[in-house]
């Protein structure tokens, strides 16, 4: 989990990367890399492809780091850019469109919760207990958005909705699951 | 007056908070200007950096959750950077040897590994070892400066390779201007085409008579852009400042345009306003006033 003091911490990190400091590049590898792989994986849909996808992220977050400009946005940010376009560019692939045919679905998603396990899970809150509070039309606009990247433009055009609609729509979805999350903090 | 500032900029963060805009910053999916503009907003209300930085949380709790992270790949990754030709390899005997003056190499190798052996067995017999000794340093010599003439190929090679990258990076950033700037022309056409924005056209006054103006207004969501078609070059220390004028005739600015946006079909957000009757823009001194300066009035238009 990103610790609270995050703008500071990513001046630190950037400079870490940039001096090719191995113990930086762990920190990073141990706190975004669970939002990274979640990203991955929700395009891919393959644990597979997704743990090699994430070592490529990983491999490109390191020798890029000279290119990433502060003005250009948040480190974070330009880490899920990233991944995620790593992830689209292999959906594109001939290899994962023969992966496609297998059954590989969100069922795997669902039953990753182990029941009876005596593992401490992090997630208190279920992925399925998520979906079933956020409507579609906000899960479906979380999904364009936050995972495959597409623009404000771009997810009004897809989902046929007016442009004003799609921030306020995502400040709706976000603010459910904020909630959803403080109660599970209790 | 201080209370009613600090009001009515909280008023401003919180309408900010509310738009949905930062949810879409942290998503990575606005285009550079708009971004440049999310952190200005940031850097004045830390009520805004705080917000990001919560939405940060929530992204990233909600991305972790959709599967289990394998956590044990962090060496696999340390080892795939290393294959790929950035750090100088330690050993250069592994680069000489592809290399096609390699047919020397073979014989001097063991050569080069007696030398240590020489030099020892040379205090035990010298008389007998001496020409042997000499060979082993003449050759040893050789193959030291074979190495660093090779070294020194293979280092510019890499910096050639270091030059190609960053000619690549250069491409790469280019093109993401090139993109940049076509969804800013994008975002114009959508701006023409939603309904939701008016097109107020603001024309020159005595001062100005050919200067104009317009200002794209959305009284949904209270976005402002303004396009500065013609506007009189500035003088030293000066710029312009938009104004709106609300339903009670009091001018309420809605920020600076930036001295260094000339464009005159550049969209330059500014600041939102919730209720307006006209725009107008006044030259102002850098960092603009408080109400508008009535002879530097130099393009009104209503609603």
């Amino acid at each position: 989990m990103i610790s609270s003091s995050v703008t500071l911490q990513e001046e630190e990190l950037v400079q870490g990367l940039k001096n090719r400091q191995q113990d930086t590049l762990r920190y990073v590898y141990d706190n975004y890399g669970p939002a990274l792989h979640g990203v991955i994986f929700h395009i891919v849909r393959s644990p597979e492809m997704a743990e090699d996808l994430l070592q490529e992220t990983f491999v490109k977050i390191w020798h890029n780091i000279n290119s990433y400009d502060r003005a250009k946005g948040r480190l974070y940010t330009w880490m899920l850019n990233i991944a995620r376009n790593l992830a689209i560019d292999k959906t594109r692939s001939a290899e994962f469109k023969q992966a496609e045919k297998t059954e590989n679905t969100l069922n795997a998603v669902y039953t990753r919760k182990i029941a009876g396990d005596e593992e401490i899970i992090p997630e208190h809150i279920d992925l399925k207990v998520i979906v079933s509070h956020l409507r579609k039309e906000q899960r479906e606009l979380v999904d364009l958005i936050y995972f495959y990247g597409y623009t404000q433009a771009e997810a009004a055009e897809k989902l046929k909705i007016p442009l004003g609609t799609v921030k306020t729509r995502v400040r709706q979805a976000i603010g459910e699951l904020r909630k959803l999350f403080q109660t599970d903090a209790g | 007056m201080e209370n009613l500032e600090n009001y009515s900029r909280q008023m401003q963060a919180d309408a900010y908070i509310r738009s949905g805009v930062l949810e879409l910053y942290v998503s990575g999916v606005l285009p550079a200007d708009q971004v440049q503009e999310v952190e200005a907003m940031a850097a004045r209300h830390p009520e805004i950096r705080e917000e990001i930085e919560k939405l940060e949380k929530v992204y990233s709790r909600y991305a972790g959750m959709q599967a289990d992270f394998p956590d044990h790949l962090f060496d696999s990754i340390l080892e795939r950077i290393e294959k790929v030709p950035q750090v100088p390899v330690a050993e250069p005997q592994p680069v000489v040897k592809k290399l096609p003056e390699q047919k020397p190499k073979p014989v001097k190798e063991p050569e080069k590994k007696e030398a240590p052996v020489q030099v020892k067995m040379e205090t035990a017999a010298p008389g007998f070892m001496r020409p042997m000794l000499a060979a082993a340093v003449v050759l040893f010599v050789l193959s030291a400066l074979l190495n660093l003439y090779l070294f020194d190929k293979w280092q510019r090679g890499e910096l050639a390779i270091a030059k190609l990258e960053q000619e690549k990076l250069t491409w790469n950033e280019q093109l993401r201007q090139a993109e940049a700037t076509h969804k800013a022309s994008q975002d114009m056409l959508t701006m023409y085409e939603d309904t939701n924005y008016r097109r107020v056209m603001m024309k020159g006054q005595a001062i100005a008579p050919t200067a104009q103006a317009m200002v794209f207004w959305n009284k949904k969501s209270k976005k402002v852009y303004l396009m500065p078609k013609n506007l009189p070059p500035l003088p030293e220390g000066k710029q312009y400042q938009l104004w709106a004028v609300n339903m009670e005739g009091e001018p309420v600015s809605a920020g600076m345009l930036p001295p260094e946006k000339t464009t005159p079909d550049a969209l330059v957000p500014m600041s939102s306003i919730s209720e307006a009757q006209a725009f107008a823009v006044s030259l102002e001194p850098l960092g603009g006033s408080a109400t508008p300066t009535n002879d530097a009035v130099y393009v009104v238009g209503g609603i």
